[in-house]
């Protein structure tokens, strides 16, 4: 079970706040009542007003809570999507903030990160490849192209020097890599997202459930250790916070396991040797799965069960109100 | 376009005016209670303020449009877009500009030669579709702007970003025409093209032109040389975008035309000479209408679904009534 737009279940308070209504209503209404028949305070009409006050509210109260259900959009099982797709096209989005320069990968996280993404060049040869790099924006650094030498030349000179926007936001690598692919191409499409998942900001990401919903599923890796390292400068010397103290980064995985889980990629650790014999192995799989199926899974959108549910609650509401009083008095 | 994925769910609006006669107009319906008027001395009440009941009328109105809104929800409402998907492989294509300060003479009006060619490659690359295409500059370097892509945004941007003297005074033709063989090498296409643009006379650069031209004829790529600029001597002015430094001054030599239709023949490509703005707009319209390869394209058809706003919509109009009859009016049946 998932849901898609879990933001919109905060309107659930309006169910609450239709019952406080009602209810307050009920007892004013029947003072009203009281004052305007005359009736006296036991008669049985102030019971079956009870009845019509207390199921037209709880009616209303549920139709609230059904529509609320339906546009958070939860989905459950899958659904097959016919995809007929050639090829292969690969969005790197690689992190390119300062906290890459930590040398707690092999020289450092960033050059670590290019030759994983070099390897892979290499070893998915009919692949066409575009690099995005993000900081706490993510522009287009290639383009996607077939032309391997511009990809090479370019990973070995990357560097945080590239964009200007500090911080890391991996919300905006997925972004630029999602709008790196041409449009009407008919190519399988992946992203390999490489960072340390160090990402300020937080809360629900939005991209990786575009890109789940286009069926383009990100392979992330992350980079560094979880004890946490100093990041050191090209120049020498440390890069220090509040205090003149050293900045200490952490690799955080929760990120990039959250976008590989939501698109049904998968997430690696290049601390582990061979990762990118793995990554490649992964993405040539699932390449192959959908080439020969012709066709890829989709949650399937329930919606419609929920807000079918509301609108019987709403036509009871509206029945519960408008029905006369039995007996004519 | 419009469509309903279930509009089946759409006859439910059928309900709508027996609801709406039930609950404001039946005789028997329940916010009308019968009781004595005995009780109040036989006065009866004061007329309703007219303000309420115009109130009361959008909040009905509210609540009725929202229940509309429901159902066409329930109907799936959706925009379907259709995308042109291409089967076959277009054509590799990188355009080697020259930026040297001569690109800067001003008989191409409005501004100079520069931004005139850059102005028919943005024409000429919109007009294309599904061709990869990639930006060699040179001058006194050439160095590749964007590799052969189908991101023509891209393209363009980068483009649009280039600018005179960026690298250096000179005309390396030859380094041009060989960076640009370099970045198809790795292409599949069946067909490549270079188109190459220039204003000077080779005179720098550790390739020459016929050497790169003959790389190019290996490679099979078609070689297209435009060159460019009147044959009078022309007014130049453009700044350096090193040092902000401003330079006038007149230009007497022109290009080498001998060498641009070698280079050309050589590689089964064609020379054209661009007099003035117009014939370079209409020579890549030559160009454009020579590189033709047979497409075969398929229409997906993707829907987008938006049933979330129409839920939405309705789901606040429902409650909005209902606020407004219980809170502010206390309505009491």
């Amino acid at each position: 079970v998932r849901i898609e737009h879990p933001e919109y279940l905060l309107l659930l308070a309006f169910s609450g706040a239709a019952a406080y209504i009602g209810a307050r209503n009920y007892f004013s209404g029947r003072a009203s009542l009281i004052v305007l028949t005359g009736r006296s305070d036991d008669d049985n009409f102030f019971n079956r007003y009870l009845v019509k006050s207390f199921f037209g509210t709880l009616f209303i109260c549920f139709f609230i809570a059904f529509s609320v259900l339906a546009l958070a959009d939860i989905s459950w099982g899958k659904v097959p999507v016919e995809e007929d797709r050639v090829g292969l096209d690969i969005v790197f989005s690689l992190d390119i903030s300062r906290s890459m320069l930590a040398a707690d990968a092999e020289p450092n996280r960033l050059k670590a990160s290019t030759e994983i993404a070099g390897e892979l060049v290499r070893r998915l040869p009919s692949a066409r490849f575009g690099v995005v790099i993000f900081k706490g924006a993510g522009i287009t650094a290639i383009p996607m192209t077939e032309d391997r030498s511009v990809l090479e030349s370019f990973l070995e000179q990357v560097d945080p020097g590239m964009v200007n926007a500090s911080g890391t936001d991996i919300e905006s690598g997925l972004d630029a890599a999602l709008a790196a692919f041409p449009a009407g191409t008919g190519r399988h499409r992946a992203i390999v997202l490489i960072s340390d998942g160090e990402s300020r900001g937080g809360g629900a990401m939005k991209n990786p459930i575009r890109a789940a919903e286009e069926g383009i599923p990100v392979f992330s890796i992350g980079v560094g250790g979880t004890e946490g390292s100093t990041i050191g400068l090209p120049g020498g010397g440390l890069v220090t916070g509040t205090g003149r103290k050293p900045v200490v980064t952490r690799l955080n995985e929760g990120a990039l396991k959250n976008a590989a889980e939501t698109t049904g990629g998968t997430y690696f650790s290049a601390a582990e040797p061979g990762t990118a014999g793995r990554v490649a192995e992964k993405i040539l799989g699932f390449e192959e799965s959908r080439g020969k199926t012709g066709f890829r899974l989709v949650s399937s959108r329930r919606y419609r069960v929920f807000l079918f549910a509301g609108f019987l609650a709403l036509a009871m509401h509206i029945l519960i109100g408008s029905l006369g009083w039995k007996k004519k008095e | 376009v419009f469509t309903f994925e279930a509009p089946s769910f759409l006859l439910l609006a059928l309900l709508v005016p027996p609801g709406i006669y039930l609950k404001h107009f039946s005789k028997s319906r329940g916010n009308l209670v019968s009781f004595p008027f005995a009780i109040w001395k036989n006065v009866g009440f004061v007329p309703r303020i007219h303000g309420i009941r115009v109130l009361l009328f959008f909040s009905h109105s509210a609540f009725w449009i929202g229940c509309i809104c429901i159902i066409i929800a329930l109907a799936g409402p959706a925009v379907f877009l259709r995308e042109k998907v291409f089967l076959t492989r277009g054509i590799d294509m990188v355009l080697v500009l020259d930026e040297s300060p001569s690109m800067a003479a001003r008989d191409f009006q409005p501004v100079n030669r520069f931004e005139t060619a850059r102005e028919v490659i943005r024409r000429f690359v919109r007009n294309r579709e599904n061709d990869p295409i990639g930006l060699v500059s040179f001058s006194y370097e050439a160095v590749l702007r964007v590799p052969p892509t189908l991101d023509y945004e891209h393209l363009i941007k980068k483009l649009d970003e280039l600018s005179i003297m960026d690298l250096g005074d000179g005309t390396a033709i030859g380094m041009g025409l060989s960076v640009a063989c370099l970045h198809l090498r790795s292409s599949t296409a069946a067909e490549k093209v270079i188109i190459l643009l220039t204003d000077g006379k080779n005179n720098t650069g550790e390739i020459s032109p016929e050497t790169a031209a003959d790389i190019a004829a290996q490679m099979g790529i078609r070689v297209y040389t435009v060159g460019i600029g009147g044959k009078d001597e022309t007014p130049i002015e453009f700044s350096d975008p090193k040092t902000g430094k401003f330079y006038r001054g007149t230009l007497e030599e022109g290009f080498d035309e001998e060498l641009l239709r070698k280079i050309a023949e050589n590689s089964k490509g064609n020379y054209f000479y661009a007099g003035n703005p117009g014939t370079l707009g209409s020579i890549f319209q030559a160009i454009d209408a020579l590189e033709t390869i047979e497409r075969r394209v398929r229409i997906e058809v993707r829907s987008n679904p938006i049933h979330g706003r129409f839920i939405l919509l309705g789901l606040l109009l429902i409650f909005a009534d209902f606020l407004i009859r219980k809170k502010f009016l206390r309505e009491v049946l």
